[in-house]
């Protein structure tokens, strides 16, 4: 479903661009007309990722001194989260398969890859390829409907989970939770219990809900908005278990603000600097991190 | 209701062996492995067992269902669809011959009738001037097939032959015609004659039962209802193997792409299906050798009727042979060939046997009385039985092209002659040659002048074959075969194939025991090569 969304997106864009590129030629030669066309639409994209950091700053938590930004660090955060987003968006999402790895002689803890709030496991791409090469047998999920309660995914997380267990013969596995995704491993936390899970580690998941929730759509989006009374009640079910929890996210988020909404009372909290939302999925910092972790469980 | 018959399979799965399903996969699936190993069957299942006991990460890819003694109730009506290629039909290019191969977990042993020969000496002794094999002589092999011969209860076969085989060495003494007594690889058998549905009570010692066990205890991993479509190769090194993983009927695939990546490859998919791999993923073949000289052993089939019952269906279906008459000429003389007797169930029989309407139904009428009796050609020693090729078709499926030559058509009817003479001499008081246009004829005499007037033509005169062999042929000269003395593939440097489609002519003899032996010793050198240590040797639990 969010392959199609994304591939309607594409469409949209195409036909945009096409459109300029026709208008455009009427007053200047036809190469010179598709660059233009191409760059407009870029654009468009630029200022929507623009608006996601503005709209973040203005609600956001200041990020602590050691972690302020100068003019270059901040011009390098949006480039690097302006082209992580299209990366994801335009092309991982677009021609994602789901799939499973085993690998033969494998090293750690199998994993599941839990992705975020309006996409699929193509947001995976980097990392997976990573677990790969260091031999850690992973899958992912793609949670459907786009829209849906988070508590109605984790029924398709212990599927996932059982798929994963059978096929490696481990008897726990990781969970790693991009954004919505560490409150969908807290929902099927709370449903089916913690005997099959060693490690969830949530990447920029807004435990305490974000600002900018009030701007998506659906009963997912409605739950992540600031403080409500879902993830309350997530909030005091699981406030025995934070020991299984590691959250790492960015001071720098443009989607979750504040940004210290990801910080889980009593669970292993990993803040970094100078990282966007969508660039977690993709930043070698945070993907050797979460290798780490993996490794690190007993 | 629980069957008094221990499933080592069912025991294997509850403790946990790694074995995935591809039909009921939700997602794709992408595996690492040391060794990929494509197929089950003799070659596949020894060189899993090898390598697993090595230390080596091996997967097992099977195109076939996991099946086991709970599934085997001696029906063929269930039995060939679900574990023969193509349900047991699966024909020859222009149909004139119906092969029978298996597709299930343990492939083709899983279905045979047990009979097990070591590679006769003359077959090797061609092999070596031939195609410099030099290795592969009496002395050097006896090792390697006496190990198998442990490994998988090869023994002498205690039990009286049933009336079906015990007619054939009736007769052949009664005309002074050397015959003998077939080998079996069964430990505990019932003596039930339905091996061709698989063995219902777990005394075959098929792959299904011993190697394959063996190997997923050692670790390895089963992947069953998936197709090895094609290698991805690169630099002269297989980089990958594209599988698609097929609906639970085994037909269609079902979308879900499996990927395997490995530091070695074993081609082990039998002789049709392993060129066929090779030659989709473009392999090297600079002589144009790659799926040429396939081997089939063709037969043909003379049926007899006698006063007495035979219950040909009752029984170990192979315990007697005669070699006569591979050895009254030269292997490159006059085409010879292996008499042996075939069980007559009634579904493979009435498709098998000519005629129809009336005279169909009256030759089933005796059915109890029935004796079926078989001659497979030597194909492969003469300009005039060079073998078939594998081609592919349109959607990348294999077929073979086999020619029926006028030099096998002479041994298909002094065949028929020798099968119709030794039948009378047992007592027969008709005999039907399995040929559209023959007869049932009651006299000897008869038989002979009929037969010799038959026309022998595709179509008319029943072919049938249950070997496949060559296709990937060895030699020592890579101008000469597309695999080498150790079975690795010209020009890939991390591919093998372990299988009987490495044979450079067919067998002369059912070829599973050359299989498990020959095999047995390219595993080991694998094992040594892959992992610099000396290789295991397996032994029976």
């Amino acid at each position: 479903m969010v392959a199609r969304v994304l591939a309607v997106i594409m469409a949209v864009q195409l036909v945009a661009a096409g459109l300029f590129w026709y208008l455009f030629s009427r007053w200047m030669p036809l190469d010179v007309a598709l660059v233009l066309a191409i760059v407009i639409v870029l654009l468009v994209r630029m200022i929507i990722t623009a608006n996601n950091f503005r709209l973040a700053a203005r609600m956001g938590s200041a990020p602590p001194d050691e972690h302020k930004l100068d003019l270059f660090g901040r011009l390098r955060l949006f480039l690097d989260e302006y082209s992580s987003t299209m990366l994801t968006t335009s092309w991982n999402m677009l021609r994602h398969r789901e799939r499973m790895h085993i690998a033969s002689n494998p090293r750690g803890t199998p994993v599941l890859l839990i992705h975020g709030y309006g996409a699929n496991g193509g947001f995976w791409a980097h990392l997976s390829g990573m677990l790969e090469h260091e031999r850690i047998s992973h899958t992912t999920v793609n949670l459907e409907p786009m829209t849906a309660s988070i508590d109605d995914y984790a029924a398709q997380v212990e599927r996932a989970v059982q798929a994963l267990r059978k096929a490696t013969g481990a008897h726990k596995v990781a969970i790693v939770g991009h954004s919505m995704g560490g409150l969908v491993a807290r929902a099927w936390l709370r449903r089916h219990g913690a005997s099959d899970v060693a490690r969830v580690i949530t990447l920029g998941t807004p435990h305490h809900g974000t600002g900018l929730a009030s701007i998506g759509v659906g009963s997912n989006a409605r739950q992540m908005q600031l403080s409500c009374e879902w993830l309350q009640q997530l909030e005091a079910f699981d406030r025995e278990q934070r020991g299984l929890f590691t959250s790492i996210y960015s001071y720098h988020d443009n989607i979750i603000a504040p940004q210290t909404s990801c910080h889980l009372p009593g669970a292993k909290n990993i803040p970094f600097g100078g990282i966007g939302h969508v660039a977690l999925g993709r930043h070698p910092a945070i993907l050797q991190r979460v290798v780490a972790e993996i490794l690190s469980i007993p | 209701m629980t069957s008094p018959i221990p499933d080592p399979l069912a025991a294997g799965l509850a403790s946990g062996w790694k074995v995935v399903d591809a039909s009921a996969l939700d997602k794709d699936l992408t595996l690492d492995a040391d060794v990929v190993i494509v197929g089950s069957g003799a070659g596949g299942g020894v060189t899993a067992e090898i390598l697993s006991l090595a230390g080596l990460r091996v997967v097992i890819v099977e195109e076939g269902a996991l099946r086991s003694s709970r599934d085997f109730k001696m029906r063929e009506a269930d039995a060939y669809p679900q574990l023969y290629q193509e349900s047991a039909a699966r024909k020859s290019k222009d149909k004139a011959i119906n092969i029978l191969q298996g597709r299930t977990v343990g492939g083709s042993t899983t279905v045979n009738w047990t009979s097990s020969f070591r590679t006769p000496p003359d077959t090797l002794s061609w092999w070596q001037n031939r195609y410099g094999l030099k290795d592969y002589n009496v002395a050097a092999l006896a090792p390697w097939f006496q190990m198998m011969e442990e490994r998988l209860h090869i023994v002498d076969w205690p039990t009286p032959p049933n009336a079906n085989n015990g007619l054939l060495g009736e007769g052949a003494q009664k005309l002074g015609i050397s015959f003998g007594h077939i080998r079996r690889n069964v430990n505990g058998c019932w003596n039930l004659g339905y091996c061709g549905m698989g063995c219902p009570t777990n005394a075959k010692q098929s792959m299904l039962v011993t190697t394959i066990p063996s190997a997923l205890s050692h670790g390895a991993t089963l992947l069953t209802r998936a197709r090895a479509e094609r290698f991805a190769l690169q630099n002269g090194r297989a980089e990958r193997l594209d599988c698609s993983a097929l609906t639970a009927d085994g037909i269609e695939t079902n979308g879900r792409r499996i990927t395997l990546k490995a530091r070695h490859f074993v081609v082990a998919g039998g002789a049709i299906n392993s060129p066929a791999l090779l030659m989709r993923s473009g392999a090297p073949d600079p002589h144009g050798l790659l799926g040429k000289r396939t081997f089939l052993h063709p037969v043909v089939v003379s049926a007899a009727t006698y006063p007495q019952p035979v219950e040909a269906y009752s029984g170990a279906p192979q315990t007697v042979y005669s070699d006569h008459f591979l050895h009254t000429g030269p292997v490159d003389g006059p085409i010879g060939y292996k008499l042996e007797v075939a069980p007559m169930h009634p579904l493979i029989s009435a498709t098998t046997m000519a005629g129809f309407g009336a005279a169909h139904a009256a030759l089933l009428h005796k059915y109890p009385h029935v004796q079926g009796m078989l001659a497979l050609l030597r194909d492969g020693f003469h300009d005039g039985a060079q073998g078939g090729a594998v081609e592919l078709r349109s959607d990348g499926s294999p077929v073979v092209d086999y020619p029926l030559t006028d030099y096998v058509w002479d041994g298909a009817r002094r065949a028929l002659l020798t099968m119709a003479e030794i039948q009378f001499a047992a007592g027969a008081n008709g005999v039907s040659p399995v040929h559209e246009l023959a007869q049932t004829y009651t006299s000897w005499n008869e038989a002979r002048q009929a037969i010799s007037a038959l026309p022998m033509q595709k179509l008319i005169t029943r072919v049938v074959s249950a070997h496949v062999m060559g296709g990937c042929m060895m030699s020592a000269d890579d101008r000469n075969g597309v695999t080498d003395p150790k079975g690795r593939y010209h020009g890939v440097t991390n591919l093998s194939v372990h299988d009987g489609s490495l044979f450079p002519t067919s067998i002369g003899a059912n070829p599973q025991l050359s299989i498990y032996g020959i095999v047995a010793r390219l595993a080991s050198g694998l094992a040594e090569d892959l992992t610099g240590r000396p290789a295991p040797r397996p032994v029976a639990a």
